[in-house]
């Protein structure tokens, strides 16, 4: 078997190998695989030499044969629809193995992704959790639950991921989950265009796709308090402000009652509002009246990282993978949600 | 025509100019106000946490002769807090009053090495959790004292707010709380000037 074909097998069984791994020693096969490969074939890469060969010369003929078909009328008028046609198929067969080589060496990258993406979970102590069916009433479940998801979007409204996690701190450990909120938003803009002597002008209709990220977990401490810094529909009575002035620029706080917001929001807890507003944008914080505490944000990166290596290099991709990939922006927030219930639940 | 356009812009300038002006004064009333509530905001929790302290004595109910010594510190350090008023801002009497509770907190500190029972009782584990949490406070309420009260300054100082306080407000600016016994012990000190 060519070099070419063997690759595609190993990539096959590796791919079936990254997606049944459930924690990291099951990515071990997929890296002595890898090895085995490239002392009895050569490196985790395809030879493309017969598709650049194929597309250059086609890309030159195509090249000449426009000019020609372009410059001579002569040639036009003698070919007719057939000469578009095979300007046509000549720009194809350049293009589909450029296409082909994109395609292969994309699934290199491409189970380099999932191995990472899924030692991230593994490192985190993360867990996927499969909504496919359950897209909608999702959204609708959290929508009952939390102004966050009110008042946001006009057409399909949906959670399109889910994970679960356990954060273990030095004082405090709670369950929580990450989603992710699709909506798009409907709007319309004037359009004028001229017909005849006239002109008129229409409203046409655009859409902006949109997503919010957030986390959900339990908070019994205090319950009816909303810190908005904006977007989303909260259903309290009642407002409060802190005595920070940097901080009532920002956010703003809604209530069920001021009492349990003045308690919400001891001055520590309003430094650490101010301060995670630096590294969040759209920060939006709720403990609805069943103790249920919502954070929604902008911000897409919170369960990403840049990938160094491949598996194109497994040695150095087996290292990336062995090491603890954390993830910043997620400690970041469970560092916060650690610091409300410790100001927020009694010693006593 | 021309003597109404030009006495329209000349009118219109000035309600410009008076707007701004009442915009700046109500500003500086707001931001002396945002001092006087981050002010008492820092008295609240400076109280709370001496109201933390006496609860240690449920702990030491088995240890006499410390209990004794702590109820004297904690009687002086209510006394000091009486002198601290949530109303005039006075940034010297919190320092004092911080003084003493550092000075009682070594003092127990020193006292609690003696007793290890002490040390692991889970009254005493909490009293620590509730009085680290109460000192958390006090040391934010007084960063957000000290934003405000930077704020506040500002507006009196900076151009053009500074001559409406002349003119109408009259306020001066607010010390900033500094903590003298952690700036005593840095070699660096600025030349403001």
């Amino acid at each position: 078997m060519s070099h070419n074909k063997n690759l595609d097998v190993l990539l096959g069984n590796l791919r079936g190998l990254a997606e049944s791994a459930e924690k990291e020693d099951h990515f071990k096969p997929v890296f002595d695989k890898l090895r085995e490969f490239i002392s009895n074939s050569g490196p985790i890469k395809y030879n493309h030499g017969g598709k650049w060969m194929t597309s250059g010369v086609f890309f030159v003929i195509g090249a000449i044969y426009t000019w020609l078909f372009f410059t001579s009328y002569e040639l036009q008028r003698q070919l007719d629809w057939i000469g578009f046609v095979l300007l046509a198929v000549f720009w194809v067969v350049t293009c589909i193995p450029l296409f082909m080589i994109a395609g292969k060496n994309g699934e290199i990258s491409g189970i380099s992704n999932l191995i990472f993406e899924k030692d991230i979970l593994f490192d985190n102590k993360l867990e996927f959790v499969n909504i496919s069916d359950k897209e909608k009433s999702l959204y609708q479940q959290f929508k009952q639950a939390f102004g966050e998801f009110r008042g946001r979007g006009d057409e399909q409204r949906k959670i399109t991921r889910l994970v679960r996690g356990r954060h273990v701190g030095k004082e405090v450990q709670f369950d929580y989950e990450y989603y992710v909120f699709h909506y798009v938003e409907v709007y319309y803009v004037p359009v004028t265009r001229k017909v005849g002597n006239s002109t008129i002008t229409t409203m046409e209709r655009r859409t902006r796709t949109c997503y919010r990220y957030g986390l959900n977990t339990d908070f019994d401490h205090k319950k009816g308090v909303a810190v908005v810094s904006g977007g989303g529909s909260y259903k309290y009575p009642h407002e409060w402000t802190t005595e920070s002035q940097k901080f009532n620029k920002t956010f703003s706080v809604y209530t069920q009652d001021q009492m349990v917001a003045a308690k919400f929001l001891p001055p520590t807890v309003v430094l650490a509002f101010e301060e995670i507003d630096s590294y969040f944008s759209g920060l939006n914080l709720e403990v609805n009246k069943d103790g249920r505490m919502n954070i929604g944000f902008s911000n897409s990166d919170v369960l990403e990282l840049e990938r160094q290596h491949s598996i194109a290099d497994p040695d150095a991709f087996k290292k990336e993978i062995e090491s603890f990939l954390e993830l910043p922006k997620l400690n970041m927030l469970l560092e916060f949600i650690e610091t409300l219930h410790k100001y927020n639940d009694s010693n006593f | 025509m021309t003597a109404l356009i030009v006495l329209g812009v000349i009118l219109g300038t000035t309600l410009i100019i008076v707007l701004l002006i009442i915009a700046m004064r109500n500003g500086i009333v707001r931001g002396k106000n945002a001092v006087e509530r981050a002010w008492a905001n820092v008295i609240t929790q400076e109280r709370y946490k001496v109201k933390v302290i006496p609860k240690l004595t449920k702990a030491l109910s088995e240890y006499k002769e410390f209990e004794q010594d702590l109820q004297t510190k904690i009687t002086e350090l209510r006394t000091a807090m009486g002198k601290l008023s949530d109303k005039v801002v006075d940034v010297s009497a919190l320092r004092k009053t911080e003084g003493l509770i550092q000075g009682l907190m070594s003092g127990v500190n020193v006292a609690v090495e003696a007793y290890p029972d002490l040390k692991t009782s889970d009254l005493y584990r909490s009293w620590m959790r509730e009085l680290s949490e109460a000192e958390s406070n006090v040391a934010a309420a007084i960063r957000i004292f000290n934003q405000n009260v930077e704020s506040f300054n500002n507006s009196l100082e900076v151009f053009p707010s500074n001559m409406v306080n002349e003119w109408f407000n009259k306020e001066t600016a607010v010390d900033t709380f500094t903590d003298t016994e952690a700036e005593a012990g840095l070699e660096y000190k600025p030349n403001f000037g």
